[in-house]
């Protein structure tokens, strides 16, 4: 038996207290998941609590045999940040920065404005490809797992990686140009 | 730069995440309440009454349902005392 599994027991028989080891261990690759899939630094933390409030409520239904509790953690996760996603107003073109002297390695606007960018590019992925892409370049979890919390073959998450990935090189060059 | 440099620097730097130090706590003490709340019986008497104060027409309600179960009542004793 893991260690998850015997804390995940002791909470069924009645120590609250436990879920607090569980909650240490997957805060922050949850909260920061939902940060890069919502897009959203403000908010992340409120939908981790709810993420955790959520496991904590259905932690019986939980299945070891099925899944790692990671994997099932990570679907609330995921399930909970396209709910906030349908909540959420667009971002407007008018919140982009101003361009930049992107050719001069010495200008920070600069660096933050790729940074911010490369934000923009993501967020105006798919929400499926944005989802598959930050679970594999974010949180370097497996294709099996991804596969697992997407409810997809290996295949299609493979597919919309490398969509993803195209889509967000693409993006780059045609707003900063090719900035060799 | 290049940009691939540009999209490895990006790449660390969405990697970082700060969570504030008392998210454990805050979530702990909302799942105590949830507990409490649990076990807590779904409507005791005092609360009962207490909501049946502030609403008039649950009182009507009730002064109604009890008016009509007397009534059957006496019917029933009044059909069984001339039977």
């Amino acid at each position: 038996m893991t260690e998850e599994i015997r804390i995940i027991r002791q909470v069924l028989n009645g120590h609250t207290d436990s879920f607090e080891l569980l909650v240490q261990r997957y805060q922050k690759p949850i909260v920061r998941m939902i940060r890069n899939i919502t897009g959203d630094s403000q908010a992340c933390e409120d939908i981790g609590q709810d993420v955790f409030f959520t496991a904590y409520k259905k932690l019986a239904s939980f299945d070891s045999a099925r899944s790692k509790f990671s994997t099932w953690l990570f679907t609330i996760a995921k399930n909970k940040s396209l709910n906030a996603l349908k909540r959420k107003r667009p971002i407007s073109l008018a919140e982009m920065p101003e361009k930049a002297d992107y050719h001069n390695p010495g200008d920070k606007l600069a660096q933050k404005e790729v940074v911010a960018e490369f934000d923009k590019a993501l967020q105006d992925l798919p929400k499926r490809q944005r989802m598959a892409f930050v679970l594999a370049e974010f949180e370097e979890l497996p294709y099996e797992e991804i596969a697992q919390i997407e409810g997809v073959r290996i295949g299609t998450i493979k597919s919309r990686i490398n969509r993803a990935r195209k889509k967000l090189a693409a993006a780059m060059k045609s707003r900063t140009g090719d900035i060799q | 730069m290049t940009i691939t440099e540009r999209y490895r620097a990006w790449k660390e730097q969405k990697k970082q995440i700060e969570v504030s130090q008392d998210f454990a706590k805050k979530l702990m003490s909302r799942l105590y309440q949830h507990e409490q709340a649990k076990s807590k019986p779904w409507l005791d008497s005092q609360q009962f009454f207490g909501w049946l104060s502030g609403h008039f027409w649950a009182k009507a309600g009730l002064a109604l349902a009890a008016a009509i179960i007397g009534f059957v009542r006496f019917v029933i004793i009044f059909c069984a005392a001339l039977g």
